[in-house]
């Protein structure tokens, strides 16, 4: 499930790419287990893994996730999580993504629901302030997905008549 | 999650009330909250700039406010305001600028509900008032449908035929639009007679205009393309890259307000307390000076950015504020 939507924006995407492309060496994140204590590699997997879950379903946009596993990476990058809080940083991190991607993002409640009560919802919106304070409201992403759908979408107008059409359905 | 990050960000945070004097310096308000006019407090003012610092309250960071911050982050242009600092954030959207459709459950974002918008600023421009204006302070769920605002967009246009808007009933809130309205509520209401109300003229180009962008049915609503080809940019004064080109702007400065003209915030005209400062026979009321920043500060339009954090207040509701130069 997906609701990416081009329709209308056709004229901008080569500007939006171009932008997006020279952003993207701000949100990129390669040290972010370096100084965790209590995350590694594995441990980070199963965090991505549940939240992908999680996302799944609550039917959320497929750029919702790539935005939310972004925002773990850069938090992960500045501060040291604990275990006990990774779902809660899994589901403020959907949340924060969900109010930009979502037309209508998931209450709270829902969110919490998750993960069998073990957080509150002040906790919630107590780390979803700290997170948007520790990546400075950097939220437009430039996602792997969006490139993806990029390079398809070149690939499939280099095509022509019956087979374009073929490819594009 | 982890103390010592929040330690060592906390002490580097400041407070907004630290980094600027603002106090009593209200120059507006909106659905989001207050803007105030502010400085740098003095060792910090080097350069005399003034800065529109943006004040919204509530009990968290909505959505609007999360993508208008972010958007913000990423917007560069002489002609936009650039973001300073944050200090922390809660918003409503603008309901009033929001088009039939997404009113009605539109799923999907489109150009021509730019285009509306676009239609109710140059509305406002035309007579000093928000065209749609709406209570909304009850406005907090996630359901695009909204009984006042639409009730707001009839009582201006009139209830929409079902030959002017044939797809009305594919809308997703179609149902809770039949049942909760009745269209001979609204016989009497156009767009004609909403502007001459206002003295303009229904037989002037800028009401045609204004007509072709406030269209309800999104697919016959005007394009960008064509608008800006609309005879009305063709007649004096002509369109200009800055519109303060090579005037003497008779704008008096922006008077500040007091928290008295807050209580009739939500009347919709504001009334900007007070004589006109700047006493002239061919000038325009207070009222106008709203959306114009202040004439000798025009030159100063292309900013840098930056962003900060207020830690003020973290378990009950957030206020938060964010900087702008002017």
């Amino acid at each position: 499930h997906h609701c990416l939507d081009h329709q209308g924006f056709e004229d901008y995407l080569d500007d939006i790419y171009y932008h997006r492309l020279s952003i993207e060496y701000k949100y990129v994140v390669t040290t972010c287990l370096e100084n965790q204590p209590e995350v590694d590699s594995g441990m980070r997997g199963l965090l991505v893994s549940w939240m992908t879950g999680v996302h799944h379903q609550m039917k959320l946009c497929q750029d919702t996730l790539f935005i939310a596993v972004n925002i773990v990476d850069r938090v992960l990058d500045v501060m040291q999580a604990s275990r006990d809080y990774l779902q809660l940083l899994g589901i403020t991190t959907i949340l924060i993504a969900s109010k930009l991607e979502e037309v209508t993002p998931p209450e709270i409640s829902e969110l919490l629901g998750c993960c069998d009560g073990v957080y509150t919802r002040d906790m919630a919106k107590q780390l979803e302030r700290v997170i948007l304070d520790a990546i400075r409201f950097d939220l437009m992403v430039p996602t792997s997905q969006f490139f993806l759908e990029y390079y398809a979408t070149s690939c499939i107008n280099s095509f022509q008549g019956f087979q374009g059409d073929q490819l594009r359905q | 999650m982890d103390f010592e990050y929040k330690q060592k960000t906390n002490a580097e945070r400041a407070k907004v009330e630290d980094l600027f004097d603002y106090e009593g310096c209200k120059v507006g308000r909106g659905t989001y909250g207050h803007v105030y006019k502010g400085k740098r407090k003095n060792r910090l003012n080097t350069d005399g700039r003034e800065y529109a610092l943006k004040q919204i309250e509530g009990t968290g960071i909505s959505m609007s406010a999360c993508r208008e911050i972010a958007l913000l982050r990423e917007l560069k242009h002489p002609n936009v305001i650039s973001l300073q600092k944050v200090f922390l954030s809660h918003t409503d959207r603008k309901v009033w600028l929001l088009a039939p459709e997404l009113l009605l459950g539109a799923r999907h974002y489109t150009k021509a509900i730019d285009i509306w918008a676009i239609g109710c600023i140059f509305a406002e421009l035309l007579t000093y008032e928000p065209i749609f204006h709406c209570r909304q302070e009850d406005i907090k769920t996630s359901n695009p449908y909204h009984h006042d605002q639409l009730d707001r967009i009839f009582n201006v246009m009139g209830f929409p035929q079902d030959k002017d808007w044939e797809d009305i009933r594919k809308m997703p809130e179609h149902g809770t639009l039949t049942k909760d309205f009745k269209r001979s509520n609204y016989v009497n209401c156009n767009l004609v007679k909403y502007m001459e109300k206002h003295k303009v003229k229904p037989d002037s180009k800028q009401f045609h205009l204004l007509q072709k962008l406030l269209t309800m049915d999104p697919t016959k609503r005007i394009t960008s393309e064509l608008a800006m080809k609309d005879p009305y940019f063709l007649e004096d004064p002509l369109p200009s890259q800055d519109v303060f080109e090579g005037k003497n702007i008779p704008y008096p400065k922006r008077e500040f307000l007091t928290d008295d003209d807050d209580d009739k915030a939500d009347t919709g005209a504001s009334k900007a307390g007070g004589a006109d400062q700047s006493s002239g026979h061919n000038q325009p009321p207070a009222k106008r000076v709203r959306v114009m920043p202040p004439s000798t500060h025009i030159h100063n339009v292309q900013a840098q950015q930056q962003l900060q954090f207020s830690s003020s207040n973290i378990q009950t509701s957030t206020s938060s504020t964010y900087t702008s130069r002017f």
